[in-house]
């Protein structure tokens, strides 16, 4: 059974989630969990917290598969995208309030160093690199603090000392650019 | 909102970063525009990319999701089809239904959610079971907008309302939502009657709020955030009044009294099961 599993495209996978096989979302974990838990520690700062939304999230998808659709992007998009969402719900609720106050400068300072360092396939990790550094100063600034540090716009803005609209205007226009400037790896990526 | 408005939140909407009300007005907006819909997409192409950080999850995690998934199977087989009776009534004291044992209405233990599967295995009886839920939905009242309760007591918990939502459960024309918080262990059902007469039912454990703050329920109607009801400090069972056209319920803490937005973080949200 896992021997047939690991050949098994992730969309596969999913489908024998939904009839309940066990084995399947075990080997959804292998291929996808070091890169959630790698996203939810680089938000929370907190190995234990991470824990606790990779777990969510894996749960979620045993309970409701169907919310994955294979046309609409890979299962790892799908599953980063539920990891950070969680992530910063955590954030954003009091338990968490104190680790964030205290890692709040820190994250500041480094978020340019750890993309260059952690970003797990080389070629892509390059080229998002590239991208983002290609930004202008403000819009960079704004995707790292919003994305790695799981502020919302509001608090970006206040952190910089910019207007709100100015700070909204710079995430979109910013993401907008790095997805022209990243179309040849978006375009090349498979179901991985 | 405007569309212009909208659209210039679509990008810290793809990186987690807007306030609650502003994810749901742009959830609401999202189903009716294609153009917004792509490009929300492209964005979480880049955020995918951004987030695409390497490691090794931790030794154990996954032996412990394993154990909540045994905890999480059924104990019977489930239909493979969207149906209503989601549910069993038992009247058992069963564990964790908030207070104190003393209550004597029946415990109402959550069954794991019906699913649906995969389009390929869609076949004419989930069309049948879409079709008998459509026509039981077109009973329901739209009640109008400007009657909507929004300032419904405080959730007396007598016996009488955790019957009457014992009841609604055991109704098979309910329809129920799931709300659930960061935490898994929050979580809340309402419990919908066709005509609009909902239940709130706390599932899991919510931490009891201090004595000057009160548990605040909303909902998103076209775009709109508007409050449905107080739930108290410690909600169990609070009945509440809803309308069809309500697309995500969620829940947040405010002073007592309440107040006209939601001004802190969501504590717990669901929406309704698509059609």
């Amino acid at each position: 059974m896992r021997a047939d599993l690991q050949g098994a495209s992730d969309a596969n996978l999913v489908m024998a989630i939904a009839r309940y096989h066990e084995d399947a979302l075990a080997e959804v974990y292998r291929r996808h969990a070091g890169a959630l838990f790698g996203l939810a520690k680089r938000v929370l700062w907190d190995a234990a917290l991470a824990e606790e939304v990779v777990q969510e999230v894996f749960l979620r998808l045993w309970s409701s598969p169907e919310r994955f659709d294979p046309d609409r992007g890979s299962l790892r998009s799908f599953l980063l995208a539920q990891t950070h969402g969680r992530a910063v719900d955590q954030l954003r609720s009091e338990s968490s309030r104190r680790q964030r106050e205290a890692r709040d400068a820190s994250t500041a300072a480094t978020a340019g160093y750890d993309l260059e360092h952690e970003v797990f396939d080389l070629s892509v990790a390059e080229h998002v690199r590239d991208a983002l550094v290609e930004l202008p100063e403000g819009q960079r600034r704004a995707i790292e603090l919003a994305y790695f540090g799981g502020h919302s716009y509001r608090e970006v803005a206040t952190m910089l000392g910019e207007p709100e609209g100015t700070v909204k205007s710079r995430i979109r226009a910013g993401l907008g650019k790095m997805h022209a400037q990243l179309a040849p790896v978006l375009g090349a990526r498979g179901d991985e | 909102m405007t569309h212009t408005e909208i659209e210039e939140l679509l990008g810290a909407y793809a990186l987690d970063a807007v306030e609650p009300a502003e994810a749901l007005v742009v959830e609401e907006h999202l189903p009716l525009c294609p153009r917004c819909r792509a490009e929300l997409a492209a964005h979480r192409e880049v955020a995918g990319l951004l987030g695409n950080a390497g490691g090794e999850a931790p030794a154990g995690l996954w032996d412990r999701i394993s154990d909540e998934l045994s905890l999480e199977l059924p104990s019977q087989a489930m239909p493979p089809v969207l149906g209503p009776a989601r549910f069993e009534v038992s009247d058992g004291t069963g564990p964790g239904n908030g207070a104190a044992g003393s209550r004597a209405a029946p415990f109402v233990a959550p069954m794991r959610r019906a699913r649906r599967l995969p389009a390929a295995s869609l076949v004419l009886g989930g069309l049948a079971a879409a079709l008998a839920l459509v026509v039981g939905l077109l009973s329901v009242k739209v009640s109008n907008l400007d009657t909507q309760v929004t300032d419904i007591r405080s959730a007396v918990a007598t016996n009488g309302v955790a019957q009457q939502a014992a009841l609604a459960v055991a109704n098979p024309q309910h329809r129920s939502v799931e709300l659930r918080g960061t935490g898994h262990a929050s979580r809340a059902l309402l419990v919908v009657l066709p005509d609009g007469q909902a239940y709130w039912i706390t599932t899991g454990p919510m931490r009891a709020l201090p004595a000057d703050q009160t548990y605040q329920l909303w909902a998103a109607v076209a775009g709109r955030i508007v409050s449905i009801g107080l739930l108290g400090r410690a909600p169990s069972d609070v009945p509440v009044q809803v309308t069809t056209n309500m697309t995500k319920f969620m829940v947040t803490a405010e002073p007592l009294g309440g107040t006209t937005r939601p001004t802190s973080a969501v504590v717990v949200a669901g929406s309704p099961s698509p059609l």
